[in-house]
């Protein structure tokens, strides 16, 4: 599967690395170089006394090198891969060394275990340690519950207040004024909600529309809270949707057990935002039989935890997906991988707006807290009006876009005036494109 | 209630205004008439989530019917490899961006077109830039000419396709300049006239430099606008106008030199010795007089009255005057060879000012022979002379030749050489010339130094060398020497760069 230099950057962790990586690009910076189908590997003079060994899984992608850096990949692993999808043919060995087969091994190894583990029947547990241990985790669970409830009750007071004051006196709030009640919710255990609220600071600023953009938000919130004073009341579905928004988290050996769906997916777009020092990875993939859309997160707290490389956008894996519960499921683990297939033409599911439209009508009506929708069209074209760009169908449908200038220039141009696949995120206003497919080629936007 | 109607409740506030009775009319009135009216904040909030989520997941989306630019047509010629489009991608996010023209110029010899998603900054950089323009063009193909059109920052395309005189009445200054260049190696006269039409109220400073255009193209048609300009106020434009009037032996400007310097230089043949008359052979002079005064006539026609700094005030019109006398007056006046005149130029007491003067005139007047004869004296240490002119003459391989004779005697010279250095990195080395650099770069850094700015011209050498000598310049460097550890980063800056040139011309090749 031809990797593309842009694919390999991609995966730097940040800029520093990337440069660092394109640097060690040179072959004759290297002292052995070797590829063969399933990995790439080579050694390289650091400033230690031994060269660096450096291997590449090319299956996942993984990393291994024995240099001290931290971060991940190092710079040796994205000079290697540059190497190999720049000039394959400078990787003259043929045959993997025994420290690139023995780490493939293990990592073999691993990936059995833990698929072992989430198939294997639970041993039966000592009952008295197990309902201790049930008990404990219940008290905690109540009290949680407890603390969300009275956090819930004071936000409501707050978003009384709000309404009843009315919005026309907030342009010229402090931020305090947001992050007093979002600092409430995290001490009342609902982070999910209290992102949500924090969020809201500066929302006078967005525009004209803020007033309707912020009732909605606000009464998504009431909507929230009214839930879970009747919780046990609603469909499971829907109590997993509001355990979601309100930020509470499920095991994910918990959510293996859930049936898998097995599909070529696509890994339609990808996108990280950082907030406080939190990064967040959105990676979106479409079942081009299923037609469905999954939602793969990753996190890091810190350049010591890094984001999950594994799925590259414009590649199509066969796996096998789990979903978390939901109304309308979209947040998924990948299971199990079967390997790549083919990745162009990609099926992408919506071939108008009007299609798209339907699914994300689909998704508001089963959860009416999600934020965010993917979309991928088979063929739109950008057109810039006098207000902004948008993306036209076939029929003449308009959406409008939210994305750079300079990038929505590359848009048309890659377009040409003529159809082309875009994938991206839906907020319900506006549609923020992650990937472009045109002329047989993916591009990251 | 409408969405809108509850926003507007909700600006006010609550306390200002109360919401309207719900009628139990439709589906969702009967659930909004559920909630508890005595609740007004928790009756909105309600409302504007039932009302706000029916809106929304009822809504259809905008029909947009304004135009639409009519669709690109196809590519006559086929797009640069993968590649080649990442190497361009570097360049123009800014790695080793001193080598995109040249990236360029090789796509356009391999008639091949960018990705169409760099066309936006290639487009951009144009604009910015214009000396790239003529670079940048060939690789835009039917996509960036269709881009082009749409944007008015990226107008310069229309132009540089139509190559139409709009350029020149409504184009800036370096537009303007670019337009006339152009049409001086095609239409020198129809050049001549779109400047005869504006001369006049053009500012002095684009005159000087439209002026120093008519380079290209230069014949006798020019000479009466060329006369007329020697009367001009601003000083540049008159000595461009001198200038080009010297290299036209038909001149009147050129006949009136001659006359003043024909009467200065008396060629005396050489004599041949003979052992019977015992006469001893006298080699061939040259008998200087030195003119008297530098009158009016004679500075408007570019003589500059001043002298150079330690040069004697005569003499440095003589040489001036020199420059401006065709070449041929002597060889034929006098009936000797190229050689014999330098020879006796030698043997003179004013050998600076004569030699000077012979190789301004060869500069001027684009004479090969001259040129060619001159070199290996311009060369040498202490030379005042024009180095840069006889080298723009001089064929390039004959140059190269030289000065790899004149490095192999003394490495210093290079670093020494003003003129020569940035005639260095103007051009593209031949292949023997770049293997010879490289050998005296090596030589070079195995010794102890802290010239830091040559070390910092390494980068610069690596855009020059030959595209033969690549594989080459990767080897052969004392890593251990003691110069080392100061000149490593010149030397990894010049085989980065090196690396990359071979990258670009790999991808371009099969």
């Amino acid at each position: 599967m031809p990797w593309t230099t842009e694919q390999v950057l991609a995966l730097a962790p940040d800029a520093g690395s990337a440069k660092s990586g394109k640097d060690l690009a040179a072959p004759r910076k290297w002292l052995t170089l070797g590829a063969n189908e399933v990995c790439a590997w080579g050694s390289v003079q650091g400033s230690g006394k031994d060269p660096y060994q450096t291997s590449i899984d090319l299956a996942g992608p993984a990393f291994k090198c024995s240099c001290p850096s931290r971060k991940f990949p190092c710079k040796h692993g994205l000079g290697l891969f540059l190497i190999l999808a720049q000039q394959p043919a400078a990787l003259t060995e043929k045959t993997p060394p025994a420290w690139t087969t023995e780490w493939l091994t293990k990592r073999v190894e691993k990936e059995e275990k833990k698929l072992a583990k989430a198939a294997a029947p639970e041993t039966p547990p000592d009952p008295e340690a197990a309902a201790k241990a049930a008990a404990a985790a219940e008290k905690r669970a109540a009290s949680r519950e407890a603390r969300v409830t009275s956090g819930l009750e004071e936000l409501a007071v707050w978003m009384d207040d709000l309404v009843r004051t009315g919005f026309a006196s907030l342009p010229g709030k402090a931020s305090s004024f947001w992050e007093n009640p979002a600092a409430r919710l995290i001490d009342a255990q609902a982070p999910g909600l209290a992102r949500r609220v924090s969020a809201l600071d500066g929302i006078t600023t967005f525009g004209e529309q803020w007033p309707a953009r912020l009732l909605r938000e606000i009464s998504l919130l009431h909507l929230a809270r009214e839930g879970w004073s009747r919780v046990a009341s609603l469909p499971a579905a829907t109590q997993a949707d509001l355990r979601a928004t309100l930020g509470f988290t499920m095991n994910h050996q918990d959510v293996f057990g859930e049936p898998a769906v097995r599909d070529r997916w696509i890994v339609a777009g990808q996108r990280v935002t950082e907030e406080e020092r939190l990064r967040t990875q959105r990676t979106w993939l479409f079942g081009a039989e299923s037609k469905r859309a999954a939602l793969c997160l990753s996190f890091s707290a810190g350049p010591n935890q890094p984001l999950d490389i594994s799925l590259v956008p414009g590649t199509t894996i066969d796996a096998e997906v789990v979903f978390f519960p939901s109304a309308w499921p979209l947040r998924a683990l990948v299971k199990q991988r079967h390997g790549y297939a083919q990745t162009l033409p990609p099926e992408l599911p919506h071939r108008s707006i009007a299609q798209a439209n339907a699914f994300a009508a689909e998704a508001l009506a089963a959860n009416p807290w999600i934020e965010r929708i993917p979309f991928g069209f088979s063929g739109v074209t950008p057109v810039r009006r006098a207000y902004g760009w948008i993306v036209r169908d076939g029929d003449g449908a308009a959406l409008s876009l939210r994305v750079p200038d300079a990038k929505a220039w590359m848009l048309h141009a890659l377009a040409g005036g003529k159809p082309i696949g875009l994938a991206g995120e839906w907020d319900g206003e506006e549609f923020a494109p992650l990937s472009a497919w045109a002329e047989g080629r993916f591009l990251r936007v | 209630m409408k969405f809108g109607e509850l926003t507007q409740i909700a600006m006010l506030g609550t306390e200002r205004q109360s919401l309207a009775a719900v009628n139990a009319g439709s589906a969702l009135e009967q659930l909004e008439a559920q909630l508890d009216p005595a609740q007004r904040e928790r009756s909105l909030l309600s409302l504007a989530a039932l009302s706000g989520l029916h809106e929304r997941i009822g809504s259809l989306a905008t029909r947009d019917s304004g135009p639409v630019p009519a669709a690109c047509a196809d590519e006559a010629q086929p797009r640069m490899n993968e590649r080649a489009g990442s190497l361009l991608s570097r360049l123009l996010g800014g790695d080793f961006e001193e080598l995109l023209p040249e990236f360029l110029n090789l796509s356009a010899a391999a008639g091949q077109l960018a990705p169409p998603e760099n066309l936006p900054a290639l487009l951009g950089r144009g604009a910015a830039k214009p000396k790239l323009r003529d670079a940048i063009f060939p690789v835009l193909g039917e996509r960036g000419r269709w881009l082009g059109v749409q944007n008015p920052e990226w107008g310069w395309v229309v132009g540089a396709a139509a190559d139409d005189e709009s350029v020149w009445h409504t184009g800036d200054r370096p537009a303007r300049l670019e337009y006339l260049r152009k049409v001086r190696e095609t239409q020198p006269a129809r050049a001549q006239e779109l400047l005869t039409a504006t001369w006049k109220e053009e500012p002095p400073e684009d005159r000087a430099a439209f002026i120093a255009a008519f380079d290209a193209g230069l014949s006798l048609e020019d000479e009466v606008f060329l006369e007329a300009a020697l009367d001009d106020k601003r000083k540049e434009v008159r000595r461009h106008a001198a200038k080009l009037l010297a290299r036209l032996p038909d001149s009147a400007l050129a006949k009136r030199m001659m006359e003043r310097v024909r009467p200065l230089l008396r060629f005396i043949p050489a004599e041949s010795g003979s052992l019977l008359k015992l006469k001893k052979a006298k080699a061939a002079a040259l008998e200087v007089t030195l003119p008297t005064e530098c009158d009016k006539a004679m500075q408007r026609d570019g003589v500059e009255p001043k002298p150079a700094p330690g040069r004697g005030e005569k003499a440095g019109w003589l040489a001036q005057m020199l420059a401006a006398v065709p070449l041929t007056t002597w060889t034929g006046a006098w009936g000797c060879g190229v050689e014999d005149i330098i020879a006796a130029s030698e043997a003179s007491e004013w050998k600076a000012e004569l030699l000077e003067g012979w190789v301004l005139a060869a500069a001027a007047q684009r004479d090969a022979e001259w040129a060619a004869a001159l070199f290996p004296i311009a060369l040498e240490p202490g030379r005042t002379v024009h180095l840069e002119g006889l080298l723009a003459i001089v064929a390039l391989e004959d140059a190269e030749d030289h000065l790899l004779k004149y490095f192999s005697a003394s490495f210093q010279k290079l670093a020494d050489s003003p003129g020569i250095l940035p005639w260095l990195r103007q051009h593209q080395w031949g292949g023997n010339f770049s293997r010879g650099v490289l050998d005296y770069l090596r030589a070079l850094t195995a010794a102890e130094s802290n010239d830091w700015q040559f070390r910092n011209l390494l980068r610069d050498f690596g855009c020059r060398i030959s595209p033969e000598a690549f594989s080459e310049a990767a080897t052969g460097w004392r890593t251990d020497s003691a110069g080392w550890a100061f000149w490593s980063k010149g030397v990894e800056d010049f085989l980065a760069v090196v690396q990359f040139r071979a990258d670009m011309h790999s991808a371009f090749q099969k």
